[in-house]
């Protein structure tokens, strides 16, 4: 009984009806009578003494059950990878939007008009508003106690400065190799931070039971990270504390570290027994809770002039506004990655996180990626230009291959992907060698860009996944795992790879939506492009497993070896008389006799999975192994610009990308289109504008303006499928890179067309206008 | 957030509307609403006690064409009269606020009365030198009064209403509709954005007509024999965080200068 594979098919997403409908259930649809609700007063200054708070008037409004300051939880300190955050401000606010108080009451509208009756008096000081002026001589320190904060050892503060970490990358010997290079070119890039944007704005809602557990539902990328974290910043045991993670509407990373969930737990204790919700406005998510980082950068390339690059050295400030959050991780994932996707004998690097007075920044999409990439397309960019030479040639001669060094030294395996592949495929779709540049006959001016991407989780060498499986009376199979559902459909994918690995109608298998900190198992967080890879082995694992349970009950009614069975097609049989065979449903719950005698029961497979081999960096030179499967790709760009105002478009976008094998195309199309769109948001428009103070002067959806359906460009989403061998069936990771290699692109193009190098995004049309006409006088 | 306490109210005619307002302290009209929801969710200081939703007045909901003339609802949702399409400056011009599910919540009596800087379907009217038809409370024991007028007289920066006074209706000569007419509009990025300048242009005998929104902190339209004299007549440009002045003079210099020459 042969079956054609599911894999490479593209069914309808099981969630489609429920989300398309508005039916979905989401974190904030889960509120239950008897729910208080926490409203948050946040700082109109982005750095400031705090003086008197009087809560009075607020705690005399009817319905209010509670107010707060930093004042009440005098030692709690929250942190990711390093606690510096207080729940609430305490003596000082860091940036515009930090929490300074918050009321409690039985409703929100009671709760929202009590806080407008709290008196706060500020004193302002002198706010820092970019990673250069906080490392400046004599520059405010904004964490005095950098030093005695709570870390791991993979992350180096340096107390005393605004530097949250420095990853050093030496390899080769950079200062000798640019020294003796021929052809050396140099430039700064630089952009602003800003915002995720996902659809659902963060909640929690926190209940202190009787029993004295806690249980937090959380709009969370990551129900164990956050049980773990809070359990460190609370001083709970990990036992007594239940994350619950509904469908979340979009992450992009703005979810996957801690956010709401703390001081939604510390004001739940004050409270037993009664719920408490703390949701953000949009406004407050987009200020209050971390965005995305900015940056500054330097970068210094030599080549020969044939156009080998001989050395890069580089210098990245990451922009992590007043917390250190996900970002000290930021900054370290791109040292890993920093010179992009290109051999490179001689790399000397600095990747700093610097503490600013800007909202604070966390993980998004890329990951450090889409800001080593920008920096580094954009050298090259100069590199070609000063060569005279195509910069897709430029790339292809310089993509890294099997067998070259990542910057940390490690090898590339078999197991990389072909980008050489990649951008043939970009040359196509763009028509690449018909002209890079093209005037219309309305006057406006065509342009193409391109740009190469390569991306590795960043992850701890000991990242995990696990899955279980287990059947109903049907003979119907539930896997069930800790993933979260953020709309990036890895449901769908795993159910694919389990229909396929059981041989099984895709209807006849189930994944589990909630993921439950008390009773999915393990999974270390939902983000770094990893749950179709690791949760996919783990599942394959569960799969085997249960397998296995089902040959050994059947050998018996069938008599025979397990090894002589198969299963497939909803039955297990002999394999080489595959009518002689038993339905799933007779035995995945026991198989029973005909006189009533029962053997086996309930059949569970269960599957893990932990990363294979990685290795940390060692803290002066890099050295070390610590990116897992490396996904590659080329993305370009086709742009119009009118020179008359700046008015820009871009009209085309391709990505290739080497995804090792597709498992479920109209998803990957998904996840690529959409990173792409998102990428020419963030080079076209998407940015913080701050006023003299650091204030945050377009923190609401009316100012801060997304890409919108009808400015999409025609999309191109290609894949090229190098098997990643220990991929489930060979696939990798790809629901992240698509946005890294488009502000480069996009840049690249501009710059062509503008006839001037453009290294500062959001490239606004008054940018672009300002830019030509700095450069005409 | 909307306060806890908030009174609705659906009159079925005008009279009926500005007697509630009278009868209730902190009242509103209500339109589209959507100003009223987002000022209130966002500012202490926009006090709302009760709304008065005017889309059940018959007249403030009609669009119709007699005697030569054009007359619009102000409670018209703005997606309607750009389909009606009977006055083609002003469906241009609408069509370019905002997006099209948000337009069928905008009225056009709100665009115009609200409180935003912009209020673009303005200009149309004010070039066309429309009429608008209100009534206000009589003072004391007086019957409410109706009154029409030329919308440039009561237009300083803003629309100069009594307070309690509802607007139900504007109108204007279908001939003015058929004049050659331009519309330019220009953002900061994407085309859903208040504008940085939306520019009307319509030429008639004299010369031109000009009207301009987004560029200053409200609309402004002048006339002049060309239309160079006409922009020096609106004034200069102001900066905010969306654009420059400097950048918004060229950007109107451009779309004028394109704008005329589709009229040329
Ligand atoms: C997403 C979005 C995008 C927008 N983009 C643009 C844009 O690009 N350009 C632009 O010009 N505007 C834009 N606007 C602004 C919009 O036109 C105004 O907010 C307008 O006030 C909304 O009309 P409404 O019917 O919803 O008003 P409502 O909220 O109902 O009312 C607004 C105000 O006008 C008063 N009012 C309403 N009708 C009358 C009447 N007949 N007589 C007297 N007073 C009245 C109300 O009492 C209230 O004070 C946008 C709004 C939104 C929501």
């Amino acid at each position: 009984m042969t079956r054609t594979s599911q894999l490479g098919s593209s069914p309808e997403r099981s969630d489609a009806p429920a989300k398309t409908s508005g039916a979905l259930r989401y974190t904030d649809d889960r509120v239950r009578p008897g729910t208080l609700h926490a409203a948050v007063l946040y700082s109109p200054h982005a750095h400031a003494d705090i003086g008197r708070i009087d809560c009075a008037a607020a705690l005399a409004f009817p319905g209010v059950r509670g107010a707060f300051t930093g004042a009440d939880w005098p030692d709690v300190l929250i942190g990711l990878y390093m606690g510096d955050k207080p729940p609430l401000a305490r003596g000082r606010v860091r940036y515009y939007g930090e929490p300074v108080a918050v009321v409690v009451a039985d409703d929100e509208a009671a709760a929202l008009e009590a806080l407008r009756l709290i008196r706060a008096d500020f004193t302002p000081l002198p706010a820092l508003g970019s990673p250069r002026e906080a490392l400046a001589p004599g520059a405010p320190i904004l964490h005095p106690d950098l030093g005695s904060y709570r870390r791991i050892a993979a992350i180096l503060p340096e107390p005393g400065s605004n530097v949250a970490n420095r990853s050093r990358i030496r390899k080769g010997d950079a200062d000798a190799a640019l020294a003796s290079s021929p052809v050396v070119v140099e430039g700064e890039f630089s952009f602003p931070p800003g915002d995720h944007a996902a659809m659902e704005p963060r909640v929690a809602i926190a209940e202190f039971g009787l029993d004295g557990r806690l249980t937090v539902g959380s709009s969370t990328q990551s129900p164990f990270g956050v049980r773990t974290l809070l359990s460190k910043a609370l001083g709970l045991p990990e036992r007594d504390i239940e994350v619950i993670a509904a469908p979340v509407g979009g992450g992009f990373g703005g979810k996957a570290g801690i956010q709401l969930e703390p001081l939604a737990c510390l004001l739940a204790m004050r409270f037993p027994g009664r719920p408490v919700r703390l949701a953000n406005t949009r406004e407050a998510d987009m200020v209050s809770s971390p965005g995305r980082p900015g940056l500054q950068s330097r970068v210094r390339v030599g080549a020969t002039r044939e156009g080998m690059i001989q050395a890069m050295d580089m210098e990245l400030l990451f922009d992590s506004g007043a917390y250190a959050d996900y970002a000290v991780n930021v900054s370290r994932a791109a040292a890993v990655a920093c010179t992009g996707p290109y051999n490179v004998p001689n790399v000397k690097a600095d990747t700093l996180c610097v503490y600013t007075n800007h909202p604070f920044a966390t993980a998004f999409r890329g990951f450090g990626h889409i800001e080593l990439s920008y920096a580094t397309e954009r050298a090259l960019d100069l590199l070609a230009a000063r060569l005279g030479m195509d910069p897709l040639e430029l790339r292809l001669k310089n993509a890294a291959r099997p067998g070259h060094t990542t910057p940390t030294g490690a090898t590339l395996d078999p197991n990389t992907g072909d980008l050489p592949a990649c951008i043939a495929r970009v040359r196509e779709r763009l028509d690449w060698d018909a002209g890079r540049r093209a005037v219309l006959p309305d006057g406006r001016i065509r342009a193409k860009g391109i740009a190469c991407f390569w991306k590795a989780p960043a992850i701890p060498t000991f990242t995990d996944a696990a899955a279980t499986l287990s059947f109903a009376e049907d003979g119907s199979a539930v896997l069930a795992t800790g993933v979260v559902e953020l709309g990036q459909g890895s449901f769908d994918g795993l159910r694919l790879i389990v229909a396929e690995a059981l041989g099984m109608d895709l209807a006849m298998v189930r994944v589990l939506r909630d993921a439950d900190t008390d009773r999915s198992p393990h999974d270390w967080t939902t983000a770094a492009s990893r749950s179709l890879f690791m949760a996919g082995r783990a599942a394959l694992e569960a799969v085997a497993d249960a397998v296995a349970q089902i040959k050994r009950v059947a050998s018996a009614p069938l008599r025979c070896p397990e090894e002589d069975l198969e299963v497939s097609g909803g039955r297990v049989f002999l394999r080489d008389d595959p009518e002689q065979g038993l339905p799933l449903s007779t035995v995945v719950l026991g198989y029973v006799y005909p006189n009533g005698n029962a053997i086996g029961g309930p059949v569970i497979g269960r599957g893990r999975y932990i990363a294979r081999g990685l290795s940390g960096m060692d803290p002066d030179t890099g050295e070390g192994r610590p990116g897992l499967e490396w996904t590659m790709g080329a993305e370009g760009v086709e742009v119009e610009l009118d020179p008359r105002d700046g008015g820009f478009r871009v009209t085309k976008a391709a990505c290739a990308m080497d995804v090792g094998r597709l498992i479920h195309p109209a998803l990957a199309r998904g996840q690529v289109v959409g990173a792409m769109g998102m990428g020419i948001g963030y080079a076209t428009r998407e940015a913080f504008v701050f006023d003299s103070r650091q204030g945050v002067q377009n923190g609401s959806l009316r100012d801060y303006k997304l890409l919108r359906y009808g400015e999409e460009p025609e999309y191109f989403a290609d894949f090229v499928e190098t098997p990643q061998g220990d991929g489930p069936y060979g696939a990798r990771g790809l629901g992240e890179q698509g946005i890294i290699g488009m502000p480069g692109a996009i840049a690249q193009a501009a710059s062509l067309a503008a006839g001037v190098e453009l290294n500062e995004l959001p490239l606004t049309p008054e940018h672009l206008w300002r830019a030509m006409r700095e450069a005409r006088s | 957030m909307m306060p806890n306490e908030l009174r609705y109210l659906r009159p079925d005619s005008a009279e009926e509307a500005v007697a509630v307002w009278s009868a209730h302290t902190g009242a509103r009209y209500l339109a589209g609403g959507t100003e009223i929801h987002t000022m209130a969710r966002r500012s202490a200081s926009y006090p709302v006690s009760a709304l008065i939703d005017i889309k059940r007045i018959a007249e403030a909901s009609a669009l119709s064409i007699a005697k030569g003339r054009l007359t619009l609802g102000a409670a018209l949702p703005l997606s309607a009269i750009a389909d009606d399409g009977a006055f083609p400056l002003l469906t241009a011009t609408i069509r370019g606020i905002a997006d099209r599910t948000t337009r069928n919540r905008l009225s056009i009596g709100g665009n115009i009365a609200g409180m935003l800087p912009y209020r673009e379907a303005i200009l149309p009217l004010l070039l066309a030198d429309a009429l608008c038809l209100s009534i206000a409370p009589g003072s004391g024991s007086e019957p409410p009064l109706r009154r029409e007028w030329r919308l440039r007289e009561r237009f300083d920066k803003r629309l100069l209403l009594d307070p309690g006074e509802l607007i139900l209706s504007f109108s204007l000569p279908l001939a003015f509709a058929a004049l050659p007419w331009s519309h330019r509009r220009r953002t900061r990025t994407g085309p859903v954005d208040y504008p940085l300048a939306t520019l009307c242009l319509v030429r008639e005998s004299g010369g031109f007509l000009l009207g301009v929104s987004g560029a200053h902190p409200y609309p402004v339209f002048a006339s002049g024999a060309d239309g160079a004299a006409a922009l020096k007549a609106l004034g200069a440009p102001k900066g905010d965080q969306r654009a420059t002045a400097e950048y918004r003079a060229a950007l109107m210099e451009t779309m004028l200068s394109s704008a005329l020459e589709e009229l040329s």
